[in-house]
């Protein structure tokens, strides 16, 4: 059973390293927390399960509807709380993007209602067996489909202008503008990014989890500040591990000591690691590669 | 005993003039002043009941239903002709989920509206801060939902819950459950950080322990948690005949869908309160909770009368599918207090309100039974309701109801 | 009248009261490569940045092509073909050395909506080759997949011209290129100036060090706290006995 409980939490970590890998992309983009992308997560996963559930539509349209959704609400953010903010606030846009979230969860509550959304099992019959493992075909769904935004986002940000232009803005913006490349729009084009990814987190989880519920936004984006704080703030490979790590260490501790326990542990873990190690458990990268 | 409040005199002495202008008024729509038969008092004004629900919070759904039962009940009566030729009138406060309103809301219903009695909040927190200030103010209050056990201690002997603790009802019912089914091995889930829910966990334990029922796993999440694949994996691992859900609806829900995800074919069983928010967990586990057991204590489809014909009109005049536990609740609190008053001809004046609300709470204690549209409805010594032993089964997204034994 | 790529016409610039320059002019002629020497102080780099859209003067006017660029940004004086490098380094440093030149040529790649299109167009691989040809030029096709942020300080100047070689600009700012290189370094700057030249490309070197001006320079500007001080050849201008006076004092 330990077995089943490593992989288990190996693929609620999957889930946190995709919402952890769209905050790091903004941090790495523009040294700025979007606080809004555990709401745009919340919101795309409430629209593709409404589409799932209501409208019977394939998985594959539900799931690219909830990036495009959550591409749009990411959109929108930068627009309202970091395109106009100064530079000079730095706290500016953390209250601003906090409060997009605050209006995301009430007009969810107001326009669709503050009930728990059924999220229909998409690969209802496939089950695979190794052995004592067991994997499901939704964990088959939420692997594969994590593993392949995570490697089509790098190939985008590594062989394509536009991938390009991110990494170098992310590492340096005024020599960016410098050399002629619009900045701002390739900071709208991160944002876009990181929300679709947003989305595909709020929906792969809420598969995984069978329901998606308008108030877990800002719980998404705690769990994601743990998984970038411990992981190294910026640190794209930080982040991953630490996603599988506190996925594992939850499910664990859920399985062999109590829920209760669960957050305290991986609390005392990130506070014990800002003591000891305020940059992470792995030092974010000087380059840009390591940091998106 | 405490003295009635300097605001409260000031309330009443405020309103004298108003009941002498509703006398006036009352004689000039020819209701022969003073020439009235017995239950004639049709120049008092309306009776005024006060109720508090909840617009916000996790029992939103729940209190909007009770509403519409207390409002279902007053406009039958008053389309009857009234209590002793008299209209009821509800008059409602939004408590918005907020303790703070509750404060204020109460001792304003009493002292400005002049309510006889109140419908109390339905969720087990609102009421029992409720409860409690009406009992200071010393105001007969009713809940149509809370169930926690000790939701009254401290509000007896004013108040009084339709519903009966989950204990009492639940833990006779799952024992025969348990036998009927011939269940050897069982897991229990506990939502850790609920109150109401760890009580239930203690209960599951009991009813395993009262028929013989080994538990082979037991786990533990805290409400809301968002997944339940380890805990789940956790229970699979024992295969256990039973899993018991001491959980709120929603998070039951996915439960269940992650134990049927996995593959495991348990018996999952509930307590009444399960079936009380039973829309939340059959809309979301969907197929899932088909075949899931759960106390009971309201059966919507009660074959006898007088509940059958009332459950069908009220079918019919609010376009229900299924009337639920708190319409049913909330009409039956508004039809007993409109007996006592009719009964009585109590007038709730200000001169004699203390007394007739001291009536109301010793017809209370003595109903037995009230047979209302939530079938016989009696209450036990510290105020809960005393509700039949019922079991209800998922079938083809309903509850359906049995009895136990049948 | 002469070719002029750029003229910089009587141009001023004042630091709170301060006069930095006095109505300096400087016209560089097409294809020729220019330097511009000092002292520290004598304005330089204060020139350097007028000319490249850093710094507004405070009066005078520049034109490229005989256009008025004056109020122009520098972001909007690289697609009309003027680009520079650093005195101090600004490389992205996480980023690989080709990657670098790639963005150096960022104004000419797609970067429309249909640019998200992941595979390469005819017009991307065009953008590769000439970046690669850059590369070339200042012998870094076999650092080319290295981080920037990891080669010798020599390197990085190098990386740093070839990125502002890569966006093909009609005028090329160079801010002190040798500061930092090695002796044989700044051997190998010089042909690979003379390259640029030959491929069209007129440059102006700010410069410190007078070897290497004397060596690649056609004409030499001389500054002294903010006034023009000679113009002629590199032989000229080392031959004066006010550059003398003014490099080592009296």
């Amino acid at each position: 059973m330990l077995i089943q409980q490593l992989v288990n939490g190996l693929l609620l970590g999957t889930t946190f390293a995709l919402i952890a890998l769209s905050f790091n992309l903004v941090v790495g983009a523009l040294d700025r927390l979007n606080f809004a992308l555990g709401e745009t997560a919340m919101v795309s996963a409430i629209c593709g399960a409404l589409l799932l559930s209501r409208l019977d539509l394939p998985f594959v349209l539900a799931f690219l509807a909830a990036l495009a959704v959550g591409a749009l609400v990411a959109g929108v953010t930068f627009v309202l709380s970091f395109r106009f903010v100064s530079a000079d606030y730095h706290t500016a846009p953390i209250l601003s993007s906090l409060g997009v979230g605050l209006v995301l969860t009430s007009l969810v509550t107001r326009v669709l209602g503050s009930d728990q959304r059924r999220v229909p099992t998409v690969l209802d019959d496939v089950r695979i067996e190794i052995g004592p493992l067991r994997i499901v075909g939704d964990q088959l769904i939420i692997l594969v489909v994590a593993a392949l935004m995570t490697v089509l986002l790098y190939v985008f940000l590594n062989r394509t202008p536009w991938g390009t232009a991110i990494r170098g803005v992310s590492d340096d913006p005024d020599m960016s503008g410098l050399l002629g490349i619009p900045v701002q729009r390739v900071i709208l084009l991160t944002f876009v990014i990181s929300g679709m990814l947003a989305g595909a987190s709020g929906l792969l989880t809420g598969l995984s989890f069978h329901t998606v519920s308008p108030f877990t936004g800002f719980e998404t984006t705690l769990t994601a500040l743990m998984v970038i704080v411990l992981g190294g703030l910026g640190n794209i490979t930080g982040g991953v591990i630490a996603a599988m790590m506190i996925g594992v260490i939850e499910t664990l501790t859920v399985a062999y000591l109590s829920a209760t326990y669960r957050d305290l542990i991986v609390f005392v873990l990130v506070g014990i690691t800002l003591l000891a190690r305020p940059q992470g458990l792995f030092t974010r990268d000087t380059g840009v590669v390591g940091r998106v | 005993m405490r003295k009635a409040s300097p605001g409260r005199k000031a309330a009443v002495l405020a309103a004298l003039p108003l009941m002498i202008v509703a006398a006036c008024g009352g004689s000039d729509d020819g209701g022969g002043g003073g020439g009235s038969e017995g239950g004639d008092q049709s120049d008092a004004g309306p009776y005024r009941l006060g109720l508090v629900h909840s617009s916000e919070g996790p029992f939103a759904t729940n209190s909007d239903t009770m509403r519409a039962g207390a409002r279902y009940a007053v406009e039958l009566i008053n389309a009857d002709g009234g209590v002793n030729g008299r209209d009821v009138e509800l008059v409602e406060v939004d408590a918005r989920n907020d303790p703070q309103t509750l404060v204020t809301a109460i001792p304003e219903l009493v002292s400005e509206e002049e309510v006889f009695a109140i419908v109390a909040p339905v969720d087990s927190a609102g009421c029992e801060i409720a409860c409690a200030i009406a009992a200071d103010l010393q105001v007969p209050i009713v809940s149509a939902g809370a169930g926690r056990p000790g939701v009254l201690e401290p509000s007896r002997p004013w108040s009084f819950t339709m519903t009966a603790p989950d204990a009492a009802n639940s833990i006779p019912v799952l024992e025969a459950v348990m036998e009927q089914e011939g269940a050897q091995t069982a897991a229990i889930i506990v939502d850790e950080a609920n109150a109401t829910t760890k009580a239930q966990g203690d209960l599951y334990a009991e009813v395993f322990d009262g028929s013989g029922v080994e538990v082979v796993s037991t786990t533990t999440y805290t409400s809301g948690d968002p997944s339940f694949t380890s805990q789940v994996t956790s229970m699979a691992a024992e295969n256990p005949d039973v899993i018991a859900l001491a959980a709120g609806p929603a998070d039951a829900a996915r439960i269940a869908v992650e134990v049927r995800t996995q593959g495991l074919e348990s018996l999952l069983i509930g307590t009444g309160s399960l079936q009380a928010g039973g829309t939340d967990y059959i809309n979301g586990a969907g197929e899932a909770a088909e075949g899931t057991i759960t106390a009971a204590q309201f059966n919507p489809d009660n074959p006898d009368d007088p509940a059958a014909t009332l459950l069908a009109q009220a079918e019919e005049d609010n376009g229900l599918d299924v009337v639920a536990l708190n319409f049913s609740y909330a009409f039956d609190i508004v039809n007993m207090i409109a007996e006592y008053l009719t009964e009585t001809e109590a007038t709730a004046s200000p001169e004699t309100i203390e007394e007739d609300r001291q009536g109301l709470l010793d017809y209370l204690e003595g109903v037995d039974p009230y047979e209302g549209m939530s079938g016989d409805v009696r209450f036990a010594e510290d105020g809960t309701g005393d509700r039949p032993e019922l079991y209800a089964v998922v079938e083809n997204g309903q509850f359906v109801i049995s009895e136990v034994g049948s | 009248m002469a070719d002029l790529t750029l003229r910089a016409l009587d141009i001023t610039k004042q630091f709170l009261g301060v006069t930095a320059l006095a109505e300096v002019t400087l016209e560089v002629e097409r294809g020729s490569i220019h330097g511009v020497v000092g002292p520290n102080g004598a304005g330089k780099t204060t020139l350097l940045n007028v000319m490249s859209g850093f710094l507004p003067p405070t009066d005078g006017v520049v034109e490229l092509d005989g256009r008025d660029i004056t109020r122009l940004s520098p972001q909007k004086r690289v697609p009309l073909g003027v680009t520079r490098t650093f005195q101090n380094l600004r490389l992205f440093g996480g980023l690989t050395v080709r990657e670098n030149v790639l963005l150096g040529q960022h104004s000419h790649a797609r970067t429309g909506f249909l640019s998200l299109w992941p595979l390469r167009t005819a017009a991307d691989k065009e953008l590769d080759r000439e970046a690669d040809h850059a590369l070339r030029i200042f012998g870094l096709t076999d650092y080319r997949k290295r981080r920037a942020a990891t080669l010798p300080y020599g390197l990085q100047k190098q990386v740093e011209i070839a990125r502002a070689v890569s966006a093909k600009p009609k005028l090329l700012l160079m801010d002190e290129p040798a500061a930092g290189m090695t002796a044989k370094e700044r051997l190998d700057l010089v042909p690979r100036i003379r390259a640029l030249r030959d491929e069209g490309i007129t440059v102006v070197i700010v410069e410190h060090d007078m070897d290497v001006i004397a060596t690649v320079c056609d004409v030499v500007t001389v500054l002294n706290f903010g006034r023009k001080l000679i113009e002629g050849t590199p032989a000229d201008a080392l031959a004066s006995d006010q550059v003398r006076t003014a490099y080592l004092g009296t």
